[in-house]
């Protein structure tokens, strides 16, 4: 079936046509949300209502293509994962000081992780630093769009990117050294 | 510019994750049963919101041909005041009807009286409350049987308007004659003259009713009586 077929049954109503929507972008949305949000329980819980905005907002929805029909779902999810975030206050309001310097660079570290090990150690961020992270870097938002969506000012935008990086970094150090001991023994 | 490096590789690896990472886990199956609930009780909710719409309009349909039929076929119910009139004629009376209903007027009605014939009346009269029709005994027996309809409906015209009754005249009906009395003779007219200024009473001796010849013929004998002696001629007038 084409995905513009599938959207037009989705939009009339159709519980298989939404069955076969939802298996389709289930996984990709629950990573999306996961990475926003502390457990498992709360992605999924706001993967929920995700789709139910997506299937009720198919009416209003105009095609352009596929890309862009995701692009619209992930803002949907986004917003959803914004307002459970603030909803459990887990943006943490910090002192606008900008700490880059702490950030350690390591790029072959980085090079060297796969996708999941790079998933895990974001999850392992608090929900504050991970969100800021998650909009900058993955989402690449700036941190005067990224001040207005958390309600935050752009320095408490910056100083939680630097303080993610850094604890990124420590993280990924942390699991080096974890994996040259396994590989030592 | 290494930052930027860092993260479009972040960005890179993150964005072509497709599976599930181990560690995370995400039950699809359970999650969609969920969410199953919570689209179809929507759905359901539209269902009832239909077909509420449905029953509400079909009531307000029922409820508008009711009226309709309610002021298309006007009865006359409360008040039925008959007053004996004495007209011009003087071999008339009014009727006078009040209606809750009765400064509405009809242009084309009908009185159907019960084992009769119905009676077309061009216009129905309603003049404040009041509708005066000449035909009395038409109206009164509609009246007794309860059966005065006006079949069209009315226009609310605040003007009163003055209006006629037309009956319908009945055909004459011709007496049925044979042949051979065509012919008889021409009947004899015997005029009675009465001296003491009565007046003349044309009789036609040929006239087959029988109670005006015995009603005649005893005023005959009566007026001989009552003149006593007093002569009476009877010519008789070919």
């Amino acid at each position: 079936m084409e995905f513009i077929q599938l959207l037009k049954e989705c939009r009339k109503g159709s519980i298989t046509a939404q069955k076969y929507f939802y298996d389709h972008f289930a996984v990709q949305m629950f990573l999306y949300c996961r990475r926003y949000l502390k457990t498992n329980e709360q992605a999924e819980e706001v993967l929920q209502n995700g789709f139910l905005k997506i299937f009720t907002g198919l009416i209003d929805f105009t095609f352009l293509n596929e890309a862009a029909t995701v692009g619209w779902m992930k803002k949907i999810m986004l917003n959803e994962c914004l307002q459970e975030i603030r909803k459990r206050n887990n943006v943490l309001s910090i002192a606008d000081e900008i700490d880059e310097n702490i950030y350690v660079e390591n790029e072959v570290a980085i090079e060297k992780l796969s996708a999941d090990e790079i998933f895990r150690l974001i999850t392992q961020i608090p929900v504050g630093y991970r969100t800021v992270f998650n909009l900058y870097v993955v989402e690449g938002f700036n941190h005067k769009e990224i001040a207005e969506m958390l309600k935050i000012s752009e320095g408490t935008s910056k100083s939680q990117l630097s303080k993610a990086r850094n604890l990124l970094q420590q993280l990924i150090i942390t699991r080096n050294m974890v994996y040259e001991e396994r590989n030592a023994r | 510019m290494k930052k930027e490096m860092h993260d479009n590789i972040i960005q890179g690896k993150i964005n072509s994750l497709q599976e599930i990472p181990a560690g995370i886990s995400f039950n699809a199956a359970k999650s969609w049963q969920q969410l199953e609930k919570q689209l179809q009780p929507k759905q359901k909710k539209n269902i009832i919101w239909f077909y509420a719409a449905a029953i509400l309009i079909a009531a307000m349909l029922i409820s508008g041909l009711i009226y309709y039929n309610n002021n298309s076929s006007t009865s006359i119910k409360k008040e039925t005041v008959l007053k004996g009139h004495s007209s011009q004629t003087g071999n008339t009376k009014s009727v006078v009807l009040k209606n809750d209903k009765a400064k509405k007027q009809s242009k084309k009605a009908s009185i159907f009286i019960p084992h009769q014939k119905p009676i077309s009346i061009d216009k129905t009269i309603i003049v404040e409350d009041k509708i005066k029709l000449d035909s009395v005994v038409i109206i009164e027996t509609a009246l007794q049987n309860n059966s005065i309809a006006i079949n069209q409906p009315t226009e609310a015209k605040p003007l009163v308007e003055k209006t006629t009754t037309k009956n319908v005249p009945a055909k004459s009906k011709f007496k049925i004659v044979h042949l051979n009395e065509l012919n008889t003779p021409q009947p004899q007219i015997i005029t009675l003259s009465k001296k003491a200024g009565l007046e003349e009473i044309m009789y036609k001796t040929g006239s087959s009713n029988p109670e005006t010849e015995t009603r005649n013929n005893i005023k005959l004998f009566q007026l001989q009586r009552n003149q006593n002696d007093a002569p009476v001629s009877i010519t008789d007038n070919p």
